[in-house]
């Protein structure tokens, strides 16, 4: 894990390169290693930081079949560029305002080249008004609405059929639900040009970019190593960011908690070097006790068991990353009103006639208490009030 | 065409994306739809086809930068192999008659130690691979699956 760790940097200073030789001599499970680095996403960095500082330490075997993996991932990322780029300029033939994020521009600028990140799908951001041409010009290229993601209330996404490439047309960042707020037209005010492969792209400011990195993390519940990685990286490249701007904005889109939350790993896990106004702000009781549990659960990988516990601690999570009551209470509400939502499975089992139809929502508690009991339901309150009963104990 | 010692090639960049890495380049070919891995050798020698080098001096450079005896040979094994992966200009794409030499020979002719075997040029070409050869766990193949809608 520490191996892993110092490995996932595209810049490591000579401190790290020194422990990562240090440690690729002393007992590593290489498989076990190899494992953590794929399912964490980091097996570009990983790869190219070993080839480039112990390739005769580490175990030939592991490192061919490393570099195989690498050279695909790298080839596969060249043709997603190619890819965007051609969107790119496809949607600015026909006038239509687009900026891409994370994916290749991201990584170009962040890791210095889209090879050493990996990614499975281009994200574009376009304004509301333009979705439905953005769709058109999506299916000119041969692209369809991959129908199992609907209804979409923030991006749709879309699936070439020829050769799979997905791309994700954002007209906003955050499902409404979350009750996070960006302002995208602040966002579109700023968006600035980069430079892609000679060409030149839209790209959103720094400033922006790194709060959506953050609350997405925060909204996935800080899964893997790889968005990590992007946050210490963003750091790195921009050690200017206007930090009170960021601060202001997370405080608008009510997400200061979940910024606050992914500096902090990063600099926990990673060694972001963070400015000490900030560093002072992690300090905070709230968040050194959100970071802990972030940080333990991205590297234990633990597996909460069934789709109850693993959805009800996910909402703990969710509520303990907002900072207003109000934004708790609408999200606990959210939760329970998409559980209450019938669906094929009652219909199945009531068969009402269809002008009974709205019993439905009704009669679904009653069907899930009979089907399941109690059980799902006192298991998500437990969770829910242990998981309150802590963050008393830690303010 | 016979590749003549004084025949001055002109590497291709049009349509291309190129990731320089390491000793390795990385090339996508928008127009071909083809991805090509080119070991430190080829990349070399495809990084001075400048149309200015002839073969003569490409040989010369590549005697220097790694250290061979002949580069000559490895010099026209790299072009016949960026010539197929159409990595040339059409002015600078010349091709070398017969068959080429095998692994064997090119390391005999160049002089190698066995050690130094990695010097031979190599392109790894692919058609455009899919998205699927290289998933990530938020796109692609892993990309998480919907919630359920059965249950809570």
């Amino acid at each position: 894990l520490e191996l892993l760790l110092c490995c996932a940097r595209s810049a490591p200073d000579a401190g790290t390169i020194q422990f990562i030789q240090e440690l690729s001599v002393s007992d590593v499970n290489w498989q076990r290693f190899v494992e953590l680095a794929s399912s964490h996403d980091v097996l570009p960095l990983v790869y190219w930081n070993l080839s480039r500082f112990c390739a005769d330490l580490a175990p030939s075997v592991l490192m061919a079949d490393l570099r195989q993996k690498f050279e695909t991932n790298a080839l596969a990322n060249l043709a997603r560029a190619a890819e965007l780029r051609a969107i790119l300029q496809n949607f600015h033939d026909h006038g239509i305002g687009v900026a891409p994020f994370k994916g290749p521009v991201m990584a170009a600028s962040l890791y210095g080249s889209p090879v050493l990140r990996s990614f499975g799908d281009l994200d574009i951001l376009v304004r509301p008004g333009d979705v439905d041409r953005a769709k058109d010009l999506l299916f000119s290229r041969g692209y369809r609405i991959d129908e199992q993601y609907l209804p979409a209330s923030k991006h749709l996404v879309f699936v070439r059929a020829d050769w799979g490439s997905v791309v994700e047309l954002h007209w906003a960042f955050f499902d409404p639900a979350l009750r996070c707020r960006l302002d995208t037209r602040r966002l579109w005010n700023r968006v600035r040009e980069v430079q892609f492969y000679g060409a030149p792209a839209p790209g959103l400011n720094p400033e922006d970019e790194i709060l959506i990195l953050a609350v997405h993390g925060a909204n996935h519940g800080w899964p893997i190593l790889k968005w990590v990685c992007d946050i210490a990286e963003f750091v790195r490249v921009y050690p200017d960011l206007d930090w009170r701007d960021v601060l202001k904005q997370a405080k608008c889109a009510r997400s200061e908690r979940m910024f606050l939350l992914g500096l902090a790993m990063a600099a926990n896990l990673l060694g972001a070097e963070l400015p000490p106004d900030i560093r002072m702000r992690l300090d905070a009781g709230v968040i050194t006790a959100l970071t802990k549990d972030a940080c333990d659960g991205l590297l234990a990988r633990r597996n909460r068991g069934s789709i109850v516990v693993e959805r009800a601690a996910n909402l703990r999570r969710q509520m303990d990353y907002r900072e207003r009551a109000l934004d708790r209470v609408a999200l606990c509400w959210h939760y329970l009103w998409e559980r209450l939502k019938s669906n094929e499975a009652d219909y199945d089992y009531w068969k009402l006639a269809p002008h009974w139809a709205f019993l439905y929502t009704l009669l679904r508690p009653v069907r899930l208490i009979q089907v399941y009991g109690f059980g799902p339901a006192l298991t998500t309150l437990r969770i829910l009030f242990n998981g309150q009963r802590r963050d008393a104990t830690t303010s | 065409v016979s590749l003549k010692n004084q025949t001055r090639p002109i590497a291709r960049r049009d349509h291309l994306l190129i990731e320089y890495l390491h000793e390795e380049t990385f090339v996508y070919d928008a127009e071909h739809h083809k991805a090509h891995c080119l070991n430190q050798t080829v990349s070399y020698v495809w990084n001075n086809l400048n149309g200015e080098n002839t073969v003569s001096d490409l040989a010369m450079l590549v005697e220097r930068e790694f250290g061979v005896a002949r580069g000559e040979p490895l010099v026209r094994v790299a072009l016949k192999q960026l010539g197929k992966a159409c990595l040339l200009e059409e002015n600078g794409a010349a091709e070398e008659n017969g068959a080429l030499p095998s692994r064997r020979e090119i390391a005999r002719k160049v002089s190698m130690a066995g050690g130094a075997a990695f010097l031979l040029p190599a392109i790894a070409s692919t058609i455009a691979p899919t998205p699927a050869m290289a998933g990530s766990w938020d796109g692609g193949r892993h990309r998480p699956p919907p919630p359920p809608p059965w249950w809570w």
